[in-house]
This record gives C-alpha cells, structure tokens and sequence, in this order.
C-alpha cells in the first residue's frame, strides 16, 4: 500500500481545521457581533426608524460627561466593595467553618449554595415582597421579636434601598464565596497545620500566617468573579426596585442604565431611547471592566506561591 | 346599523369567504389584565369572520415596547401591533414599518379627539383605536368613605386636609405605586391640567405658557406635598403590581387611576365598592383628568395578510365591537356608542367634563416631557428636588411648535 | 532534653473496633535515637502523632520528662516534628520557614538572624536562604525541613519517614547526615520509617510493630540475631530470614531437626540460644535460618557433615560479593509479614516445596539447575514455636 506523503504544509498547519468549526461559531456569536455593535455606537439610531448616520465617537465623548453613567458606575463600585468585603470575611469564616466537617455538613453546604442555583428573578420578587412595608414580612417579623424601631421602608429609602440591593447580592452570591474558599482550604495539606502547631502556632496563626496565604489563588479568583459580576449586576436591581433603580435612581447600576437607555424604562412613552447610546455605553463598560479585571489579576497574581 | 358599517361588514364577509384556507394574524398587544374580555371581542370576530384567526399575545406593559422594538428591527414582528398614538406612531411609519391605512379605515366614526389623534396634519392615516381611550382620574372606595364620613376632596387642600386627618386615624389616604415614576407622573398631568386646561396646555405647546409659570409650579409643589402626606408608606419603592392589588383591596381609600385599569381591581377584589372622582383642584382651580387613546392598532407593512387584518380593524371599529369594549374593557371612541349599565365609565365620563386634557405622551411637542417627569418624580417626593427645579426639568423638554 | 515514655498507649479510630494502636508501651531515653518501624498500617504514625499532640489519645499515658503531657496541645510539649511531606511554608522563603518557630516565640530579630545562621551552616544551605520551597531539590527540602526542627533545640524530635520521598542514593547520604546530626545535638529523637535497613542503620534501638501491637524493642543487633518471633525474623534483614516448618527429636546426645526429610544436627550453642527447644518434647517447630548462615558445602570442606543438606538450585542472582541461590526444600515455608494467622502455603506453586534463599560466597561455582550440597550453620539456627510464633526462649531475654 502507497499513501501519499504529507506536506510539511498539513503537518504544520493541518490541525487548524480542527479549530475552524470552533472559530467559525465564535466569529459567528462573539466577534461579528461585536464588531457590528461596535459600528452601531457610532452611530445616532435611536433603536426605531431608520433615521441613522455616523457620528464618530460622538457618543462616548457625551458619556464622558453623561452625569448617570457616572452615578450607575458609582453604585456599582460601592456593591463590589460591600460585596467584596463580605466574601472575604463571612464567605471565608463560612467555608473555615464548613471545613472543620461538621456534623450535617451536607446539609449546611447544600442550604448556603442553594441562592446560588436559584433564579435571581424569582427569588428577588420573594424578597421584594418580604422587605415591601406594605405587604412583607420583615417589618412585622421585626415588630413581633420587639426590635420594632429598626423597621424601614427598605426599598422607598435611598440609602437602604442600596443597602438592601447589597445584602440580597450578598446572600445571593455567598455560595461561591463559600465553594471557591472552601476548596482552596482542602488543598491545604493538612501537614501544614500541624507543622505550624508543633512550631508553636496558635491556631489564629495557624490561619492567618499559613493557612490563609495558600488561599491566595482563591482570593484572586473570588475577587475577580466578583468584580465581573457585580459591575454586570442587572436582575437584582431590575426586579428589586425597577428599571429606573429607584427610589429616585439611588439603586441604579450601569445594567439598568444601559437596559433603560437601549430600550427605554417606560411603557408609555419611548421618547428617551437612544440604543446607539446605550451599545456605546456597554461597550466602554466592556472595556473598562476588561482593563480592571487585567490589572487586578495582574496585582493579586504577583502575591500568589510560585509552585 | 348605519349604512357604512354594513357595508363594511359585508366587504368583510365576502373578503372572508375568498380566503381560500384560514388566515391567522399575529397580534401584539399591552394589556395581559384584558385578556379575557380582549378574547372574547376576537371571538366574536371569528364567530362573524370564518376563516381569519386572530392569535393575541399579552406583553406585560413594561417590556412591551423593548420586545416590539427589536421584533422591528429584526422583521419579526406580528401582523398587527399596537403603539401610542403621535410621535411613536409616526417614527414606526418613517421607519416603513407600518402599512398607510388611509382610504382603507373608516375614521368617521370616531369621536373627534380621537380621530384628531390618528388622523396626521397631512390627512395620513397609520393606525386606528380599537380598544379603547382611557381617563385618568381619582378612584375611592365609597363604602370606606362612608364609613369615615367624608366627602370627595375637590381641592388639594381639601385633599390634604383629609390626608392628615387619616393618617391620624391610622388609615392610609392613597395607595401611589411610584417606583417607574409613572402614577406620580400621570398625577402631575392631572395636577397641571386642572391650573391650565385644555386651552393652556394648546399655549404650552407653542411656547406661551409655562411648567415654570407661578401657578404651575403650584402643581409640582401639590405633587410633593401629596408624596410626603398622601402615600402609602414604601411609595417609592411600590411596583404597580402590588400597588394595584392594594388599592383593589382597600390598603388606601383612594388610589388615581385609569379608567381601564377597573377591570384589573375587580379582578382583585370582586366586591370593592369603587367610585371616580376628578383628581382634586390645585388651589383655586377645578378638579380635573386627563384623557389619552389606548394605543392604537398599527398592520405590520411586511405583513402578507394585509387585507384580513384591515378587515379586522374595519370590524373591530364597528359597534358590536365597540359595545363590548365599553361594557368590558374601557372607553370606546365610538361617537354613538355608549356604555350600557358600566358605572364607572359613566363616572370617568363625569369627571371628565370638569377639566379634561389630553395625555403629552400623544402629542409631538410634549412627548419628551414624559420621561423627563417619569424620572425627577422620585427626587421631589424625597425632597431631593425642589418644585422649581421639577417644573423646570418638565419645561426644558418641551419642544414648542410655531401655532 | 527528655526522655519520653508511653504507657499502654491506645488508639481506637471511631467506627472501628480494633485498636489502630494497642497499648504501647515504650521508654525512649533522653538523647536516645529510637527507630519505629513496621509495614504500613502497623500503627506507627499513629503513635509518633500522639506522641507530637496531632491524635487524640483514647487511653493510656505519654510522658515527656515526668510530664504526662496527653491534654498539652502540640505547641506546649517542646517538641519538633520533621514531615514525610517536609510541610515547608510554600509562601515562604527558606530563611523564614526555618525561622517561624522562633517568629512565633517573638525571639528578637537579630538572635533569629543569628540562629539561621548557624543552622544554615549545619545544613549547608546558606546558599539558598532566599528561596521559596517551590525552587529547591528533594534533599534541599528535607534540610529546610531538618533546619526548622532542630532550630528551636527542642527536647524531642520526631520524625515521620523523612526521607521516604527522596531518591535511593540520596537516602543513603541522608540517613547518615539525620544520623550525625542527632548524635551531635544528642536529642531524644523517634523516628518512623517503613525501611527496616534505616531502621537498623540510624537507630539506637529499634522498636518493631505490626498491626497495632508491639513485637520487639531492641538494638539492631538483637534484632537481628534474637528476634522475638517469626514476624520480627522475616522483617529485619534484607533477604528475609528463611523459615520452613520442621519436626525435632531430641536425643541423648543433642538435638536432632528434620527439614524436608533432610537431617541436620542441632549443636548446642544452639540449643543454649533457643533453651526453649531442649524443654519441648520431640515434635514441629519452626527453624529460621539466615541466607549468609547456608554455604556451598564445597567452600567449607571442613563443614561437620551432619550440618549439611542438599537441595537444586532453581535460580542464581549474582550480586558481585555473593550470589544468591534460591533453592528448592520440601519443607513448608512459613510467610510471616503482612497478615496475620496466613495460611502457610506456597501460592505460587500450591505444593509444599519451599524455596530457600541461600548467600553463596562469590568463590562458589554452582550452577542453575544443580544439586548442591548446603553448609548449614546450625549453631545459628533460630527456632520458634509453631503454634504462638515465638521464639523458643524465656521472653524478656
């Protein structure tokens, strides 16, 4: 039997045909897209009519001073910090406890990822109707167990509403605190522990001078799902308190300021939709969480083990 | 039966029996509350029209327009939609969405409001009412305020007077679901209707009067006033939904209100004891509502069936239609059909003769003021911005045309 | 410095019934090098991390000193603990893993600095001070690991098969370098190993364990020469000692053993060894015999002819020094290392045919497949009873 030889060609490049379902898919869903969006940005459409033309960079200048914008990437900023802040601290005591295998740790680990698999918009409506003044139970719960004077109109105050948006994220998102922490503390070997121990460590610098340095990677991804997902944070504020982030655009986050401008926050009038505006603000979003993420990974990586 | 309908209805008839084989149209439409009573005028459609179906979809008010938009765009979208009347409907036709129904409709019978509302300056014709005008007033349940003793405010001190003297009781004067801005803003139309009426509000489009004016401003203040004392607590953060089922209920003695939205609170509570009354005066001034169509009926312009659904339309103009969306539904714009035994209409239909003026959203000079109310509403309720400044945000988005 | 000393040491792991380690009792003199050994699972590191405070003590006592210590968390014993992982502080740089121990005791800076040094010196690893864990070689890890032990001078040492996870030649330049350095700081060291010939090279005495229970406690040497039962023959000594089922008869004029039908006089430096054997009545018993103790007879022509067998060769492994000859007896080997209470068959023939592995000197010119005649040095036979196992000896000897 004779086969034919194989060019240096095939055997160099042959196995980028491989690839190329792969790649034809993504330029199909990632990079055409983009790229039309990207034209789209620059343009004046409205999102209805065909009143279009060109109009540069028009639109990000305008976002540059667009005071919202500003106003929604603010909210956002202050939910990853609270977010941030408490993944780090009751998301990390929470998997140290977990850890420690407690009697019905499946049952523990189960109950504190559930909010994780469960959708964000049917469980924000349980909570809008749990936190309503009107009609939830929180308020009266308060009243009954005689805490009474801490009862709010959590969603109608501007401050709380925040507040509120925060904890429902938090609550919402504890899981992968819990799971990513939890698996970087059983990749501790447990030898390490117990050098530390007989080198005279208590057990907080057992933690804090061995263990918790080997998280580092678990910090580092944390910190950026984190990062990512409160900046793309949407179905909370939208279901919690509305479109336009009320009360009084205390809770509006750059997902509903981009759903609002792209496709409007009323049912009765769609005067004040400028897609074109809105794409251009989702795609500078885009760029700056891109630029942020690079940098963050970049400075938590430096403090990683070398391994 | 006048002669016109007959006609039409036998045009109808023959153009349903040339069908050779069913013609579905699709049908968009904003109102999942009316669903039921919406059907059954597309029943008796069918029953009367063999051969054309009509398929309707309820899309819940606030993704109605995010949905329709990129079906648009995307050349997905239903035989025959719905859009408000004026700018939205204009900027659909420009785009060459929609199919020119000029000469195809009969707007004759509409009432005059309506018909100036859907016939355009140049005597286009893009879209008809079908189901519907509406009138924004006040509701109350009148057992409650029997029981309190008290009478419809007609005046907003009137009004806040009652305001403190319930809340003193532990009653809630008025359910408000403001979390979208849009009841507070419908009750600033009302507010600013019953300072400049119907002849004031011709003068605020081109440019002769106002948001800013002294007595105007009153009625940004009437608004604020209102959201501090009035409202339920939690106003802010009310959805409507929620805020609907407490009005039905009885959370709050009163509650402002569309005249379509009955059905919805009957449906909550078949037993609630309503009564309407024009939205209470700003100072000296009448009380007053505003009126505005239902969104009118557009037939998609790549739509294939383009016949069937003018004769859909043609039909559901006629009065058999007509009667039952005035005894079901809402208003009809039908110059000679009126409400057999619907109370609240007649009611709506009273408060209206007080002061009455047409929603801006309708209107092109107007249309921006809108949103700019829909979203400043929150911040003068929180006093985080005071009248001048509302009424100021209100009149920067009015583009005043030449009379 | 201490001595440390167990009494009855038990561990019972919870949902097991049978003690993973049964009872132990040991005395580790201060400065002593103690080896544990024993196959995997006899208990060993059970009882090294209740010695350190790493497993709770289910009952009995351990003593550091005086000090019963069993309710003294592992930082309070004074101990040190080197890792079969090493467990070096990944994050940080040699330096600061061998100085943790006396960063946490807040020694001052420059007494640390000063103390690094020195053990640095000791190891051989000033070159390398700078360096995370993640960039060093096996044998460098084990040092760093040696270096945060020995740095706080602490009155025990343990250690958990330190060298386990070294390479063969670099093992064998360690065992003598842990070795020399224990001897120099003279601290009361246990060490746990799987690997009799560490064990009986680094140790000063060697304790042997097997599923749980102890079986010897004793220098090497008498381990090697008086073990307590078959388990502790066949353990120590690399090739085993070879045991065969065998009949006895004693006679006026000595002992006489029947081996696979073969005779061989007992002399009776033998029987003075094993007293145990002249009190029996004639009957089984289990001889024990070291490969170095069979000869080619024709090397030892002065060999007394009635210590003498035959037997064909099955197999010959030269080794340069020696050649290993496997020859087959017709006798039943006894196997005595992992379980106990084995069935005492060949399985990989079935029969009774033992194979007995016999150190020929390199002089010797048998060939595979010959009859050969055996030197038997009978006056270093071993002899245990077949029931208990135990050497044919008063115990305690």
């Amino acid at each position: 039997m004779s086969a034919r030889p194989v060019s240096s060609f095939s055997k160099t490049y042959g196995h980028l045909w491989f690839v190329l379902p792969g790649f034809a898919f993504f330029l199909a869903v990632m990079i055409f897209p983009l790229l039309f969006a990207t034209g789209l940005s620059m343009t004046n459409w409205s999102g209805l009519g065909n009143d279009v033309s060109f109009i540069g960079l028009a639109n990000y200048v305008e976002i540059l001073t667009h005071w919202p914008f500003y106003r929604a990437a603010m909210h956002n900023a202050f939910i990853f910090l609270a977010i941030l802040v408490f993944q780090h601290t009751v998301g990390l005591y929470l998997a140290v406890l977990l850890n420690e295998k407690p009697r019905f740790m499946q049952f523990y680990r189960t109950v504190l990822f559930l909010p994780v698999i469960m959708s964000l918009v049917a469980t924000g409506f349980v909570w809008t109707l749990m936190l309503s003044p009107n009609i939830g139970l929180i308020n009266p719960m308060l009243e009954k167990i005689g805490l009474g004077f801490l009862a709010q109109q959590w969603l109608s105050n501007p401050t709380w509403a925040l507040i509120m948006i925060i904890m429902v994220t938090a609550w919402n998102s504890m899981g992968w605190a819990i799971i990513i922490y939890l698996a970087g503390l059983q990749n501790v070997p447990e030898e390490l522990r117990q050098a530390a121990e007989m080198d005279g460590a208590n057990s907080r610098q057992v933690f804090w001078r061995v263990v918790f340095p080997q998280l580092s990677p678990a910090f580092t991804a944390l910190t950026v799902l984190t990062f990512i997902g409160t900046f793309r944070t949407f179905d909370v504020v939208y279901v919690l308190t509305g479109p336009l982030g009320a009360p009084n655009f205390a809770t509006d986050v750059l997902g509903t300021l981009i759903y609002r401008t792209a496709f409007g926050g009323s049912s009765f009038s769609s005067a004040d939709i400028r897609f074109a505006f809105g794409v251009a603000m989702a795609l500078l979003t885009m760029v700056i969480m891109a630029v942020i993420c690079w940098g963050l990974i970049r400075i938590l990586r430096k403090r990683e083990i070398e391994s | 039966m006048n002669k016109t309908t007959t006609w039409l209805a036998a045009l109808a008839l023959s153009a349903g029996a040339a069908q050779a084989d069913d013609v579905t149209l699709t049908m968009w439409h904003q109102h999942p509350e009316w669903k039921a009573a919406t059907q059954a005028i597309l029943d008796a459609f069918e029953a009367e029209n063999p051969g054309i179906k009509i398929d309707l979809e309820e899309i819940a008010g606030t993704n109605y327009s995010a949905r329709l938009n990129t079906a648009l765009a995307a050349g997905e979208a239903p035989d025959l939609f719905a859009l408000p009347a004026g700018p939205e409907t204009l900027a659909a036709a420009e785009a060459g969405y929609v199919a020119e129904l000029t000469g195809k409709v009969d707007t004759s019978t509409l009432r005059e409001a309506a018909r100036g509302a859907v016939v355009g300056a140049d005597g286009k014709v893009y879209g008809v009412p079908i189901l519907g005008s509406y009138s924004v007033g006040l509701y109350y349940h009148r057992d409650k305020f029997a029981e309190l003793g008290i009478e419809p405010p007609s005046t907003h001190d009137e009004l806040m007077a009652m305001c403190r003297s319930l809340n003193e009781q532990g009653v809630t004067p008025m359910v408000v679901p403001a979390s979208d801005g849009i009841v507070p803003s419908f009750m600033y139309m009302m507010l600013t209707a019953s300072v400049m009426g119907a002849d004031g509000f011709e003068a605020l489009r081109h440019g002769e009067r106002s948001f800013t004016d002294p007595d105007m401003v009153e009625a940004a203040k009437a608004l604020q006033e209102m959201g501090q004392e009035c409202f339920q607590p939690g106003a802010l953060s009310t959805p409507y939904v929620e805020g609907k089922a407490m009005a039905a209920i009885g959370r709050g003695v009163m509650m402002p209100g569309g005249s379509a939205d009955y059905v919805g609170y009957l449906e909550i509570n078949p037993k609630a004891d309503l009564g309407v009354m024009p939205f209470p005066g700003v100072g000296d001034n009448p009380p007053s509502t505003v009126t505005g169509l239902e969104y009118i009926f557009l037939v998609n312009s790549k739509s294939e069936e383009q016949d069937a659904a003018v004769t859909f339309l043609n039909w559901m103009m006629g009065e058999t239609a007509q009667q039952m969306v005035v005894d079901t539904i809402t208003m009809t714009t039908h110059n000679e059909v009126n409400p057999q035994g619907n109370r609240i209409l007649d009611e709506f239909t009273n408060a209206a003769k007080s002061k009455d003026v047409r929603v801006w959203y309708e209107l092109p000079e107007t249309g921006g003021v809108w949103s700019v109310v829909q979203q400043n509403t929150a911040a003068l309720i929180l006093g985080e911005m005071t009248p001048e400044e509302f009424a100021q945000a209100a009149q920067d988005a009015v583009s005043p045309s030449a009379r | 410095m201490a001595s440390v000393t167990t009494r009855a040491l038990t561990k019972t792991y919870e949902g097991s019934e049978k003690p993973a380690l049964d009872a132990l009792d040991l005395e580790i003199k201060d400065g002593e090098f103690l080896v544990l050994v024993g196959p995997s699972g006899c208990g060993k590191s059970t009882a090294l991390k209740m010695i350190g405070g790493l497993e709770d003590v289910t009952s009995g006592d351990i003593l550091i000193g005086e000090q019963r210590v069993n309710d003294y968390a592992s930082r309070d014993r004074d101990i040190a603990m080197v890792f079969q992982s090493y467990a070096l502080y990944p994050h940080m740089t040699v330096f600061d893993n061998i100085a943790f121990p006396l960063q946490i005791a807040k020694v001052p800076k420059d007494e640390i600095a000063r103390k690094v040094e020195e053990v640095a010196n000791i190891l051989q690893l000033q070159a390398l001070l700078h360096r995370k864990p993640g960039r060093l070689s096996g044998g460098q890890r084990q040092r760093v690991a040696m270096g945060r032990a020995i740095i706080r001078r602490p009155s025990v040492f343990l250690m958990d098969e330190p060298l386990s996870n070294l390479d063969a030649k670099l093992r064998v330049k360690m065992r003598s370098e842990v070795a020399q350095i224990q001897r120099t700081l003279g601290v009361t060291t246990i060490y746990v190993t799987h690997d009799q010939v560490e064990a009986m090279t680094m140790g000063d005495r060697v304790a042997l364990m097997r599923a749980g229970v102890l079986q010897q406690v004793d220098t090497p040497d008498n381990m090697y020469h008086a073990p307590a039962n078959t388990f502790v023959a066949s353990f120590i000594g690399s090739p085993a000692m070879n045991l065969f089922h065998a009949a006895c008869e004693n006679t006026a004029d000595g002992a006489v053993l029947t081996l696979g039908g073969q005779k061989i006089a007992v002399p009776s430096a033998a029987l003075d060894r094993y007293p145990g054997l002249k009190d029996r009545a004639s009957g089984p018993v289990i001889v024990g015999v070291r490969p170095e103790d069979l000869e080619d007879a024709r090397l030892k022509p002065d060999h007394p002819t009635d210590q003498v067998i035959e037997a064909e060769i099955q197999l010959l492994e030269s080794l340069g020094s020696d050649h290993m000859a496997h020859v087959a007896l017709n006798a039943t080997p006894v196997h005595d290392d992992e379980e106990l209470g084995q069935e005492d068959l060949d399985l990989t023939t079935g029969s009774h045919e033992g194979i007995c592995i016999c150190r020929f000197s390199s002089q010797s010119r048998a060939t595979r497949g010959e009859t050969v005649r055996i030197a038997v040095a009978a006056d270093r036979l071993h002899f245990f009873d077949p029931d208990t196992r135990q050497a044919l000896r008063p115990l305690g000897d």
